[in-house]
């Protein structure tokens, strides 16, 4: 029945995220090229060779075509004013006004990214009777460019003139030119391919020819400009003044655009409005991530510097506690770990604790890790058998089977020292304590993933402990070596099933139920970190996963007293801050090094990497000295940051895609549905147990 | 669940809501409020099923729905973006207006030429001065530059649109 229905991890939104991720990149690209960022073409190049003797006239209207070129001007006694630039929003207004005041026409070279930003300007100077000609999109040098970005400037242009003034122009002047023999060089060359694409070149005339023999003069949106303009305006000499194109004596050379053209500029302009708030949003992104970072890292170095203050130090609140030496029991459970089962055994019978009691609960096994361990001939080993029903149901079936008030809780491919399982239970000898966490270290750490771990293992887990234990928020206990008050287990009801993360689940319940849990780096076990992606993959989704139903089971406990709303605020806001949301941002941090990489200037960005690099090389240094492990296991730190963060933050969109779509995954079938399951083939254990 | 030490839940639940002994930890337990805090069953709010499993599907359903708004849109976009780069195809014109000859309608007036002041052999365009006009015949007067100078060809003739 579907109710029940077991589907796999959801896979659909990879593909958005894909989608919504060439959008990103495509907006950034466009907005980059806006910006002259990328494809920088922003100064003119020297001439190396001078315009053609044809060209050579003087004269500003050039018309390349059919093979020959025409030169062009203004008769003598009419004047050209030009306005290259614009719109801009405080002087098109002005230059408006000025134009108006004297009754006079002009010609607006505008730019295209421009004109897209201010459309009702656009307007403003179609309306009025002015003359629009194209100054490419961005006003970088067209001689510079590519043949590909100039077609793509003067194409733009003119969508984007048509979304806004609903015209399209035939007029273009290259930006960085002022007379006609600034044309020279490259730009000749880029003149040429703007007039095959049907342009009118419009340079202007000498700053040295006088007004009264005919001019086409060239104004920029400034002070300046506008001083200038009002100049010529006021000279007695010139009889008429007109847009370029009456006075060559023909109808104004920009149109009114078709209507899919219109459209498409309309497009644009929401377009570019889009690469803004892009790049708007993606900057404010960084800046968190960047932020939470360094936030992260700073709170972790104060706070492990005050925990090994502690370590040698008496604090008063700590009283001198007598050594635990009671009875301890440990419980292995253990699913297909034959491998590792009898190594784990064999460690806790050689620990140095006086009394234990060990129980292996197989957990189903379909391979032989229940013979093994009931081939290890100890009277301390218990073997328990039952069927699969997953880790928190062995170890329910192991509490059952505890005859001693400490119960610490192992993984079966979990190593102990000999020493590990005294220092760890003697925190309990305090009676607020319910719980304590060992300190797991990495085993295989030979090959490039085990270094990656490991150096995980020291700095995240390690460094996090040490400022949950000063903060008093632990919010985990790991199931690999955890020592628990029998009384504290009972009184919560043993170990949940609720979530996939059974240690986060009953240290969260621990406090919830006004017990402490404190962190003992001394006691070391070593553990088998996963060898391969995939395994790494699964076991850290799980992970994730089970932490963020964790977190959502005891939200409660933010509004709650004591140590128990205590450990929730800090809890629950640390992982909220820095196991999610840094994680989500993460990918912003990619998406901006790579547009920097291929875009900007590459070496700020790898300037940028590199801090981030010692900076973590920093941490990691001193994670690894506070631990006393070997400075070489560094070596493995750049390349961590490549490929490792990239896997931890696809794993947490992957649970919190799962959290909210609220799949049912097959790693949850394996619990049963309830005490009320006719299909129960064994009977809950004895009651009688809570009597003794 | 199966292996759970058996602990009471829900006392209530079971049918006892008589007091009796306080502090009696098994059947015959107190009402709830008779207990002290510490004997209480464990806080409302903490699921008896697994978290975040969601058994009628409607926020798959409706995820699905926001997935497929999302994605629209994010389609819609690199169309718009398909569109716009097609647009480099195609250019303004084939070649430049014509700044000279016959324009779409107008009749022809033959204007009086100029001989150009610049001495490099600059051409110039006469227009007659009538503001406001867009139909107007431009007329041109030519001065053929030494052929030795010319490039491309001698501009003459009237040039077309």
């Amino acid at each position: 029945m579907s109710r029940h229905a077991v589907r796999r991890p959801p896979r659909g939104h990879w593909a958005l995220l894909l989608l919504v991720l060439t959008v990103v990149i495509t907006a950034l690209a466009f907005e980059g090229w806006t910006t002259h960022e990328v494809d920088a073409a922003r100064s003119k190049l020297p001439c190396s060779t001078p315009i053609p003797r044809a060209a050579d006239t003087g004269s500003p209207v050039l018309r390349l075509g059919e093979g020959r070129i025409e030169t062009a001007g203004m008769p003598a006694g009419t004047a050209a004013l030009t306005f290259d630039g614009g719109p801009d929003p405080e002087w098109t207004p002005r230059v408006l006004a000025l134009l108006r005041r004297y009754h006079v026409k002009a010609t607006f070279f505008v730019h295209g990214s421009r004109a897209a930003r201010y459309p009702e300007l656009m307007r403003q100077i179609r309306d009025e009777g002015h003359e629009i000609g194209s100054y490419t999109y961005t006003g970088g040098d067209l001689g510079a460019a590519s043949p590909l970005r100039a077609r793509m400037e003067l194409s733009l242009t003119q969508t984007a003139l048509a979304g806004t003034a609903g015209v399209t122009t035939r007029l273009l002047r290259l930006p960085h030119t002022t007379a006609s023999d600034t044309l020279c060089g490259a730009e000749w060359a880029a003149a040429q391919r703007a007039a095959s694409q049907g342009y009118l070149l419009v340079a202007a005339d000498h700053k040295s020819r006088e007004p009264w023999r005919g001019v086409v003069r060239q104004y920029s949106h400034t002070e300046l400009g506008y001083r200038e303009a009002e100049a010529l305006l006021r000279d007695r000499t010139v009889r008429r003044f007109t847009t370029v194109s009456d006075g060559l004596g023909r109808p104004h050379h920009h149109t009114q655009a078709p209507l899919v053209q219109r459209l498409a500029g309309q497009g644009l302009i929401q377009a570019q409005d889009l690469g803004h708030v892009f790049t708007t949003v993606m900057a404010w992104a960084l800046g968190a991530a960047g932020a939470l970072s360094v936030l992260r890292l700073v709170m972790l170095a104060v706070f492990a510097r005050a925990h090994v203050r502690r370590l040698s130090r008496f604090r008063p609140g700590t009283p001198r506690l007598r050594p635990v030496t009671e009875p301890v029991t440990v419980l292995v459970p253990a699913y297909n770990e034959e491998a590792g089962i009898a190594a784990t055994v064999h460690s806790l019978l050689a620990s140095s604790h006086p009394q234990l009691q060990i129980v292996v609960i197989d957990d189903g096994s379909t391979d032989s890790t229940a013979a093994i361990a009931e081939s290890i001939d100890d009277p301390r080993v218990e073997v328990v058998r039952q069927p699969n029903g997953g880790k928190p149901s062995a170890l329910n079936t192991g509490l059952a089977y505890t005859r001693h008030d400490i119960v610490v809780m192992v993984d079966a491919d979990t190593v102990f020292e000999p020493e590990a399982l005294t220092r760890l239970v003697q925190p309990l000898a305090h009676p607020a304590v319910g719980a304590v966490s060992g300190n797991t270290k990495v085993g295989n750490r030979r090959s490039l993933l085990g270094s990656w771990q490991h150096l995980e293992y020291v700095i995240g887990f390690n460094l996090d402990r040490r400022m949950f234990e000063v903060l008093e928020c632990m919010p985990t206990v790991p199931g690999a070596i955890g020592a628990f008050r029998r009384d504290a287990l009972m009184g919560i009801g043993g170990v949940s099933d609720d979530t996939l993360a059974e240690d986060t689940d009953l240290t969260m319940s621990l406090w919830r139920a006004g017990w402490r849990v404190v962190y003992e780096q001394s006691a070391v076990a070593w553990t088998e970190v996963p060898g391969s992606l995939g395994q790494l993959w699964r076991q850290r989704y799980r992970w994730c996963y089970g932490t963020l139903q964790s977190m959502w089971k005891h939200r409660h406990s933010v509004f709650e007293m004591g140590p128990a709303g205590r450990f929730g605020r800090r809890a629950l806001s640390y992982l909220c801050l820095f196991q999610i949301l840094l994680p989500l941002f993460a990918p912003v941090v990619d998406v901006f090094a790579l547009y920097g990489v291929l875009f900007r200037d590459p070496t700020e960005a790898i300037l940028v990497w590199f801090g981030c690099l010692v900076v973590q090389m920093i941490t990691a240094g001193y994670a690894l000295r506070l631990d006393r492990e070997n400075l070489r296991a560094m070596w493995s730190l750049p390349l961590q940051l490549f490929v490792y963060r990239q896997l931890l933050y696809l794993v947490v969109i992957q649970s919190v895609i799962t959290a909210l779509l609220g799949t049912r995954l097959k790693w949850h079938s394996m619990h049963r549905a309830g005490t009320a399951d006719p299909y129960l083939p064994a009977a809950p254990p004895n009651r009688s147990l809570l009597t003794k | 669940m199966r292996g759970t030490p058996y602990i009471p839940h829900e006392p209530e639940a079971e049918g006892f809501p008589h007091t009796s002994h306080t502090g009696e930890v098994g059947h015959g337990m107190p009402a709830r409020r008779d207990l002290p805090m510490t004997h209480r069953p464990r806080p409302q709010g903490q699921a008896q099923h697994p978290v975040f499993i969601d058994n009628s599907g409607w926020r798959r359903k409706l995820s699905r729905l926001l997935a497929v708004a999302v994605g629209g849109a994010c389609i819609g976009y690199l169309m718009l973006v398909a569109v716009l780069v097609g647009g480099l195809w195609q250019p303004a014109g084939s070649q430049p207006p014509g700044t000279t000859g016959p324009l779409p309608a107008g009749d022809a007036r033959p204007a009086a030429g100029r001989p150009s002041p610049a001495p490099g052999g600059a051409q110039r365009i006469d227009a007659p001065r009538v503001p406001g006009s867009a139909e107007r015949p431009g007329d041109r007067h030519s001065r053929t530059p030494p052929s030795a100078r010319s490039e491309g060809g001698a501009p003459h003739g009237s040039a077309e649109r």
